[in-house]
């Protein structure tokens, strides 16, 4: 070979460490010349051996532990891959452990205590928040001397006494639970809920019904073992749904837009207006719904005026 | 991790709120729905679905009418935001404080820990000071739920907490604890628990593997140059050690938990680790590495090779290797080496290297690239040598140092037309340029590296090319090992192979006696694997794929691609999950081939997608299902007899691959000279129009399938024809008046056979031809299908050039 490259020097190395059995540092300094290492580091003595050796005893001399070792590179051999360092049997507990009082027994039972609720509306608003959206307008009101006067003018029998319109909420309300796990959350919610509006208006007026996903699918009493195809309370009287409208469900979880429009459509033909408290966002509900129910956000900021102009929008002005 | 980020991000592109609020329950061990509330009320404007967006996340590990709580690793990467949030800390803090005044007191020593650390004021003092009665309790009695409480307790604990030597003594009580149940059995203390004995590996890229089989067979490990050794644990539930490694400001720590039978893989990034032991047994664990160069020199020595290993600088007795043939020269490289080397320079004889088998010595090279750093050939020989081969099949971290002309001369002939400049010059530029459109191949030319015909006789040329080339290696080897990337055989050879196949978690015996030996081989061979994190084929191939990376000390992240379909949970939490839909063309795209593997329906459509983006295909017949549906071998559809003849279709398949990773053509679907074959449906009074119709269709090059003509010999007629419309690739319908004024008749059953056909195919292609030869109204049963009139001019050409382009409908088979 005339021409050589950097790394070819590897064989004449070889042979000329074969020729010469030079002793191991003549031999480095070969190796430098030829450029193969830039010098030798390691003696005879650090030849590894092929076959590892016996294991180790646990109980060798111990050598310094490893916080206080000053570390090394990494031996080319270990000549022991796993050494025994240190052994601490004979160590004893640390003082803290060793002066340690054991936890009090009682200490380590389980205590999960109700913690209170912090609920979702306002609790100096809610009651007239719920009457404002249960209230119906009816006309039991006082006379209605206008109309009144108007018929005596007209010269006409009086047939009926007519009265002032008033809201009122003796029509009492059938609230719809949907217990879907999407609303498992709020379980505890709906049920302050309902103890709020019968504060409000009776525990007689408040019909409850709990579902799963919408009404359509079938509804019962909180108690019933079996639920019964969804009936509509009488005429007049208001339904309040608290629901997610199926927001947090999965996909195949969710009552379909039709089916919600069956229900709206049976609450329509019995005369019963409906309301939903929705725990999301308004961006987030349902465009084809939010435009046929009346949905009111469930949240701390509803205002006695928001829950008014909603309820307007149910039972006329 | 990937899974972690993935589900922060669907949650956060759903509600942004929701990621505060789970921020803020990340200092909480449980979250009730109360302790919910308050502090999602901390969290102006969020409302109250923000709470539930949370609950029904799948940042959540498990919930009930207690509370939540939140997947650790989550917890833990939450816990990370927290802390960068002083003043949300302290607000979260309170609002715990103030809900759990009630809760046991453990839970809140643990966030009453959790917060102190976060807010970087723990030490062992306040650790001893809350932990020490709690350690003293379990030693006294040994109390299983405090026991259970800090194993759970502390695994996720922020690091200052988990490093502290407070919880190691917490954890030493509770896994003696828990071990026996029994107070009168419980030993006093970890010294007299009986023992288990371990053998400990530091293993390449610094994993650290422990193997605790009570059955391990100690004799097979200390024979030879394996690197093992073995300590004695005490049998703690579960077993325990911790390891440390770097020292100072750099000192690391791990406390690791296993149980007795399980192998156990950690990777630790390290040379060499420190082993405590709960019994307070310390040792030091060092890999074999051996830092220095070494020159190995391959002469013939009649009738033997002597290999000669020079380490560093000096040549000991032992390196005077005799080996009885040059296939022996790789293992006595290996068995002298021991594990690891800098740099190894591999030089054969010039007289060898006109003789060695090329294969042979590529091989060779490969596994040597397992134990070096940078691994050079040195090539001296005029003789005619393979370059283009040797480049083509090279391994990372391999390069030739060529001296001599021929082979200088055999680069500028292997690379003439594709990586010539105008000078007609092979440059390094040249040669990236063509190697740049493949990304298994490294190619370590230097910016010198300028070779010419005109040049080569050039002396300076020489050792420009080889300094350059030198130069390259050097940064390519040093990049790579900062990456971690390995220069082995375990490493990646950058192709990825699409593996699909049934979605079934009930997998045939067929289709799980080939799954596991083609991960392995997969594996074994440098490529990656993508998969659609289905149950069944896709898992059982991501599971033993990943775990066959792993034992070869690969990165299974780098080598496993799962795409999965968001709305799933992937089975095999391994590698790198990509979230896509599931028709989706990216691993399509992303793999150079696909494997289908039996199959319920999905496959076939999966595979048939693929065939149509030019993804090649290789269809295992004997799987069943779509695979076979797609090989149409019609051979082997008995399944794999045993795991002897499903290694031998592993074989087959892995062949393939390799000729598909050297591009050889045609690896798609089409096998050379498969005609389209065609089933004809008429009546008999159009016989002749039909033969004049089908012998043109003939002459085109398709293959017709007619009544009179093949059924001469068959006995069992009807079943014949069905059995060939099922086989057809396409059915002729010829409608005629003659046709349909048979109400009834065979016509019917065949068209009702092949309409049943047509619908168990993808859409995507015809599989009727209604054919109409005079004025018969068109058949109402094919009104789907697009009708062609061979009476008009060209219209019998449309066909046969529809029939072409849809062309054989069955994919490659194997």
């Amino acid at each position: 070979m005339e021409r050589r490259g950097v790394s070819s020097q590897a064989g004449d190395y070889v042979r000329s460490v074969r020729e010469l059995d030079p002793d191991p540092q003549e031999a480095a300094q070969i190796a430098a010349m030829l450029g193969i290492v830039r010098g030798a580091r390691r003696t005879a003595a650090s030849a590894r051996r092929l076959v590892p050796p016996p294991r180790p005893v646990i109980d060798t001399p111990p050598r310094t532990p490893p916080d206080g070792e000053s570390e090394t590179e990494p031996a080319a051999f270990a000549p022991f891959l796993l050494d025994p360092i240190s052994s601490a049997r004979a160590k004893s507990s640390p003082p803290w452990l060793s002066t340690a009082t054991p936890f009090p027994i009682e200490s380590t039972r389980y205590r999960a205590p109700k913690l209170p609720l912090e609920p979702i509306l306002a609790a100096n608003k809610v009651r007239a928040i719920l009457s404002t959206l249960v209230s119906m307008w009816v006309g039991e009101g006082g006379v209605d001397l206008p109309r009144m006067i108007s018929v005596m003018a007209r010269g006409e029998q009086f047939t009926q006494l007519h009265r002032l319109r008033t809201l009122t909420v003796r029509r009492g309300v059938q609230l719809l639970i949907d217990t879907a796990p999407s609303m498992s959350l709020f379980r505890r919610d709906a049920l302050w809920l309902r103890r709020e509006l019968q504060k409000v208006l009776s525990e007689s007026k408040v019909g409850v019904r709990v579902f799963a996903r919408c009404p359509i699918f079938g509804a019962g009493r909180p108690a019933d073992d079996a639920w019964k195809p969804f009936r509509p309370p009488s005429a007049g009287t208001p339904i309040l749904l608290i629901t997610d409208l199926g927001i947090g469900a999965e996909r195949d979880e969710k009552a379909t837009p039709k089916e919600w429009n069956a229900f709206i459509d049976l609450t329509s033909a019995a005369g019963c207006p409906l309301l939903a408290l929705n725990p999301y966002a308004p961006h987030r509900w349902p465009p084809d719904l939010a435009r046929r129910i009346t949905i009111i956000p469930w949240h701390r900021a509803l205002s006695v005026q928001a829950a008014r102009k909603a309820a307007r929008r149910v039972r006329g002005r | 991790m990937i899974a972690v980020d993935a589900a922060l991000e669907r949650l956060g592109a759903r509600n942004p709120y929701a990621i505060d609020l789970a921020t803020l329950a990340s200092l909480a061990v449980q979250v009730e729905p109360e302790l919910l509330r308050d502090l999602r009320m901390l969290i102006p404007d969020s409302d109250p679905g923000t709470e539930s967006d949370l609950w029904l996340s799948d940042l959540v590990d498990s919930k009930g009418a207690l509370g939540m709580e939140l997947v650790p690793e989550v917890r833990t990467r939450l816990q990370q935001r927290l802390r960068s949030d002083p003043p949300a800390l302290e607000r979260a803090a309170a609002a715990i404080r103030r809900a759990h005044a009630g809760i046991s007191e453990v839970v809140r020593i643990e966030e009453e820990i959790t917060f102190s650390a976060l807010k970087g004021e723990i030490d062992d003092d306040q650790l001893a000071r809350l932990l020490a009665p709690i350690i003293a309790r379990i030693d006294d009695d040994g109390h299983a739920g405090l026991a259970r409480w800090a194993m759970r307790a502390f695994s996720d604990m922020p690091s200052a907490v988990r490093d502290s030597n407070v919880v190691w003594h917490l954890l030493r009580a509770s896994a003696v604890a828990r071990t026996l149940s029994s107070p009168s059995e419980r030993p006093r203390g970890v010294q007299q628990m009986p023992r288990i004995h371990t053998r400990l590996q530091l293993r390449e890229h610094g994993v650290l593997e422990i193997d605790s089989a009570p059955d391990i067979d100690v004799s097979n490990h200390l024979r030879g140059e394996c690197l093992v050794d073995w300590i004695d644990l005490p049998l703690t539930n579960p077993l325990m050690l911790e390891v440390s490694w770097g020292r100072g400001a750099k000192r690391k720590m791990q406390r690791i938990a296993f149980t007795p039978g399980d192998v156990y893989h950690q990777p630790l990034a390290a040379d060499v680790v420190y082993v405590r032991t709960l019994a307070n047994d310390s040792y030091r664990l060092a890999r074999r590495y051996t830092s220095g160069d070494w020159a190995v020199l391959v002469e013939p020595t009649s009738p033997e090779f002597t290999v000669w290993l020079v380490d560093d600088a000096r040549i000991a007795p032992e390196r005077l290797l005799v080996v009885p043939s040059l296939e022996d020269v790789l293992s006595t490289v290996r068995s002298s080496v021991g594990q690891r080397c800098r740099r190894l320079y591999l030089h054969y004889a010039p007289s060898l290297l006109n003789e060695i088998d090329t294969h042979i010595l590529m091989s060779d090279l490969r596994d040597l690239s397992r134990i070096a750093t940078e691994l050079i050939l040195v090539v001296d020989t005029n003789a005619p040598f393979p370059a283009r081969t040797m480049f083509e099949r090279s391994v990372r971290g391999f390069t030739l140092i060529a001296i001599g002309d021929r082979f200088t001369r055999s680069i500028v002939a292997a690379f003439r037309g594709e990586a010539q400049n105008t000078d007609g010059e092979v440059t390094a530029e040249g040669v990236k340029r063509y190697f740049g459109q493949r990304s298994d191949v490294s190619v370590y030319a230097g910016a010198n590296f300028v070779v010419s015909e005109s040049s080569m006789d050039e002396e300076r040329r020489e050792p420009e090319l080889l300094e350059g080339m030198m130069m390259t290696l050097r940064r390519t080897k040093r990049r790579a090992a900062i990456e971690g990337a390995a220069f082995s055989a375990a490493s990646f050879n950058g192709i990825f192979v699409i593996v699909a196949g049934t979605g079934d978690e009930e997998l045939s015996e067929s289709e799980a006696l080939v799954v596991e030996p083609l991960a392995v081989a997969l594996a074994d061979a440098g490529y990656g694997v993508i998969g659609s994190a289905w149950p069944g084929v896709d898992t059982e191939m991501a599971r033993i794929f990943a775990r066959r990376v792993r034992e070869l000390g690969g990165n299974v992240e780098e080598r496993l691609r799962q795409y999965a379909d968001s709305s799933f949970v992937t089975p095999v939490e391994e590698g790198t999950i990509f979230e896509s839909a599931d028709d989706t063309e990216e691993p399509l795209i992303a793999g150079s081939m696909m494997i289908a593997i039996g199959g319920r329906g999905g496959t076939y459509k999966y595979a048939t997608h693929a065939r149509e983006i030019g993804t090649p295909l290789l269809a295992i017949p004997e799987t069943g299902g779509d695979a076979a549906e797609l090989a149409d071998s019609g051979s082997e559809r008995n399944g794999v007899r045993d795991a002897q003849h499903a290694k031998e279709i592993v074989g087959r398949v892995m062949e393939w691959v390799e000729r598909q990773r050297r591009g050889e053509k045609p690896q798609a679907s089409e096998p050379a000279g498969r005609a389209p074959m065609v089933f004809v449906i008429y009546a008999s009074e159009d016989s002749d129009r039909v033969m004049a119709m089908t012998s043109r269709l003939k002459a085109a090059g398709i293959d017709v399938w007619l009544d009179r003509e093949q059924l001469v010999t068959e006995a069992r007629w009807e079943g014949a024809i069905m059995d060939a419309i099922r086989r057809a690739d396409y059915v002729i319908v010829v409608n005629s008046k003659a046709l349909q004024s048979r109400g009834v008749g065979f016509f019917r059953r065949e068209l009702n056979v092949a309409l049943d056909r047509g619908q168990q195919l993808p859409t995507n292609r015809p599989f009727i031809f209604p054919v109409r030869i005079d004025d018969a109204p068109p058949l109402e049963e094919l009104s789907q299908w697009q009708a062609f009139d061979i009476d008009v001019e060209g219209g019998e050409q449309q066909l046969i050039e529809s029939i072409h382009r849809y062309g054989y409908r069955r994919e490659f088979s194997a």
